[in-house]
């Protein structure tokens, strides 16, 4: 189903898309707040986009680096061409500790790939420990947004949810009962498990450690009781030293939330005595991405979710009517990359106005790149019939001059006198959830002859 | 290791030119603020919360009036805390079965002998998973953000700082830096195993954006400011 589909089904209940637009934007204000308290705003952006280009044009160099310095420190390396391999180094090192129990905290990445079925067809039981995603996991959903994974439900549908699945009782819900309910159930799933599977926000070259961002502390919860800890990683995930994590980390959680900083950012360099650290460097179609010129800056991207936060399309329509693992302004300049068919309306689900490449933290000019992949789509695939149709109408109508004019003035006079029912039909999608507007009484080239002459 | 060859012979092939890194512009004196008042501000903003204390032996009275003497708790030596706390009942042991374990931790520092540590026949997961209180030190805070440096070598086990359903942070007013950029420059030759930020307590808003303390680990964070 394409993106406008989707998301009519989404809007279909207008209470829900209304304060999910609202809840939304509250978000984007308290960004706003946070950045404004940061008087180097914008140098922090400016030095975060150029080391991104830096590391991108050297990648090769630092992923050598990071597998050296990660060797030295006791952890194990793995590459990963694609999401299979992935899968299959994650599941052969589960298999190697015969791990029955698995707690994950957040990772795109291993949405990418799809581990969880994976893990699960193997019958190693995969629990998601972040709360949004143990909700939309216990929903048998996927995340609607890369920070807020569970943004599209409301406290009503988790309360019966976790009555249906964690056998709470009826709060009406009560957030804090019901979190206090997810607590008892992840702390015995933290107990249990026999190994921790974790997603990287910034891996170091210089040092080989990585950075793990949490405000539950899940991923540390995961990771410090469990034996083995597979940390799992795209390989745009490296920047070249320590030193550039405060660039970073002070931008992430400003631009993701509004807060300063997440509660927890947690340094792994080498793994506690006694256990295991591997992490998998995974490419999936990112040495393809870094191979198109206009594309490539897209792997700057740190996850923060800002440009969905402000997308008046995102706000609106929801995270799954992207139907893409990143939904979203970034969900919709990554994923035709991966699959220009199945994703070919994703660039359409923008108006171009450019707010989400104002706010993104590494400068992604990702209205660009909207814009880019347009061209794209309407040369490689079949494109809209009906819209292409249109255009080639349009392109012919304004070519000749006196015919447009007189064009304008049926419609002009049609608007007025055209019964609603026939206006606002299946063949106006313009008349679809809105006023068209007044016909005026005249053009702007009609004004123009008579108040210039 | 196919894929290895395979993933760097991809980035050559199809990386841009060589771009130069940009260097990390000088960020000091930005804050119009006073570095304690703002640490405090964030840190509460976060959810947590900061005391001040004249001296560090002032930290076990402190400890006594906000919890139960009662409370099983586990502290780092780092923070030369156990002759203050070693006569109190916080630290009585394991007096009580069945109410859960008082586990007097004390955790080796460079400076104490092998002999202080707390086995780790005492320090299990069962016996961690019910503490009240972990103590621990922190070595920078950042002025901007609120957040503490804790270095995992201060910890016996890692897991401790996120287990318990409390935290108390002991930093001496004079560790305060005021951005992130002094903290790493401090840690830049740091050879940590593993050392965290912590701001504020473990908290989510996964439900419908309203926010919860206590998500998975601590519900109450408090950093103990010294003066000294």
């Amino acid at each position: 189903m394409s993106h406008p589909e989707q998301a009519e089904q989404f809007l279909a209940n207008e209470a829900r898309s209304r304060w999910h637009d609202e809840t939304l934007w509250q978000v984007r204000a308290k960004r706003d707040r946070a950045a404004g308290r940061v008087p180097e705003w914008e140098e922090l952006r400016e030095t975060a986009s150029a080391i991104k280009s830096h590391t991108l044009s050297r990648l090769d160099h630092y992923l050598v680096q990071f597998e050296k310095q990660t060797r030295q420190n006791g952890v194990t390396i793995h590459w990963a061409s694609n999401a299979e391999e992935h899968n299959r180094i994650v599941h052969s090192i589960l298999e190697k500790h015969a791990v029955r129990k698995v707690v994950k905290s957040k990772s795109m990445l291993t949405e990418e790939c799809g581990l969880n079925g994976w893990l699960e067809t193997h019958d190693i039981e995969t629990v998601d420990t972040d709360l949004g995603e143990r909700i939309v996991q216990l929903a048998k959903e996927r995340p609607s947004h890369i920070v807020m994974p569970a943004i599209h439900k409301k406290r009503e549908e988790i309360d019966e949810l976790f009555q249906r699945t964690l056998h709470t009782r009826p709060s009406g819900g009560d957030a804090v009962y019901l979190t206090r309910e997810a607590r008892r159930h992840l702390r015995q799933k933290f107990l249990e498990a026999e190994a921790a599977i974790t997603g990287v926000n910034f891996a170091v070259a210089e040092t080989g450690e990585i950075v793990v961002c949490t405000n539950e502390g899940n991923a540390d919860m995961g990771v410090h009781l469990a034996p083995v800890h597979i940390a799992c990683m795209g390989i745009e995930k490296l920047i070249p030293r320590r030193a550039d994590l405060g660039i970073f980390l002070r931008l992430l959680a400003r631009s993701a939330t509004g807060q300063s900083i997440t509660s927890y950012s947690s340094h792994f360099r080498k793994p506690e005595k006694g256990r295991e650290l591997h992490i998998v460097l995974v490419d999936n179609g990112r040495t393809r991405q870094l191979g198109r010129e206009k594309f490539r800056q897209s792997l700057a991207c740190i996850r923060c979710g800002a440009c969905m936060n402000t997308c008046p399309v995102y706000r609106r329509s929801g995270g799954h009517s992207y139907g893409s693992v990143i939904p979203g302004p970034i969900g919709a300049i990554l994923s035709p990359g991966m699959d220009l068919k199945k994703h070919a309306s994703l660039p359409f689900a923008s108006t171009l106005c450019g707010s989400c490449s104002d706010v993104c933290p590494v400068k992604i000019d990702i209205h660009e790149q909207l814009y880019q992949w347009r061209q794209i789509v309407i040369r490689d695939t079949a494109g809209d019939p009906a819209k292409s149709g249109a255009m080639g109408a349009a392109g012919q109508l304004m070519r000749r001059p006196r015919l447009f004019r007189l064009g304008g003035k049926v419609l002009r006079w049609l608007l007025r006198r055209l019964p609603r029912p026939f206006l606002y039909s299946r063949f106006n999608p313009w008349g679809k959830q809105r006023e068209l507007p007044d016909a005026p009484e005249e053009s702007f080239f009609e004004w123009y002859k008579r108040n210039r002459q | 290791m196919a894929s290895r060859d395979d993933i760097l012979k991809a980035v050559r092939q199809n990386k841009p030119e060589p771009v130069p890194h940009p260097g990390i512009p000088d960020f000091t004196h930005r804050m119009a603020e006073p570095l304690i008042e703002r640490f405090v501000e964030e840190i509460e903003k976060a959810g947590g919360s900061v005391a001040n204390l004249q001296h560090r032996n002032d930290l076990r009275s402190e400890l006594m009036d906000r919890y139960q003497p009662s409370v099983t708790w586990s502290a780092v030596q780092g923070l030369s805390l156990p002759d203050a706390l070693s006569d109190s009942a916080l630290s009585a042991p394991d007096t009580r079965p069945g109410e859960g374990h008082t586990v007097k931790n004390t955790l080796p520092d460079s400076d104490h002998s092998v002999e202080n540590t707390t086995p780790d026949s005492v320090l299990t997961v069962e016996r961690m998973e019910k503490l009240d209180l972990v103590v621990l030190k922190g070595d920078i805070g950042v002025a901007e953000n609120g957040a503490v440096w804790v270095s995992g070598e201060i910890l016996q086990r890692r897991v401790l700082p996120f287990i318990s359903l409390n935290l108390a942070i002991l930093l001496p007013a004079s560790a305060i830096v005021e951005n992130l950029h002094i903290a790493y420059e401090k840690l830049q030759e740091s050879t940590h195993s593993f050392g965290t930020f912590i701001c504020g307590p473990s908290k989510t808003a996964d439900i419908e954006q309203s926010l919860v303390m206590g998500a998975h680990g601590p519900a109450t964070a408090t950093v103990y400011l010294i003066e000294e």
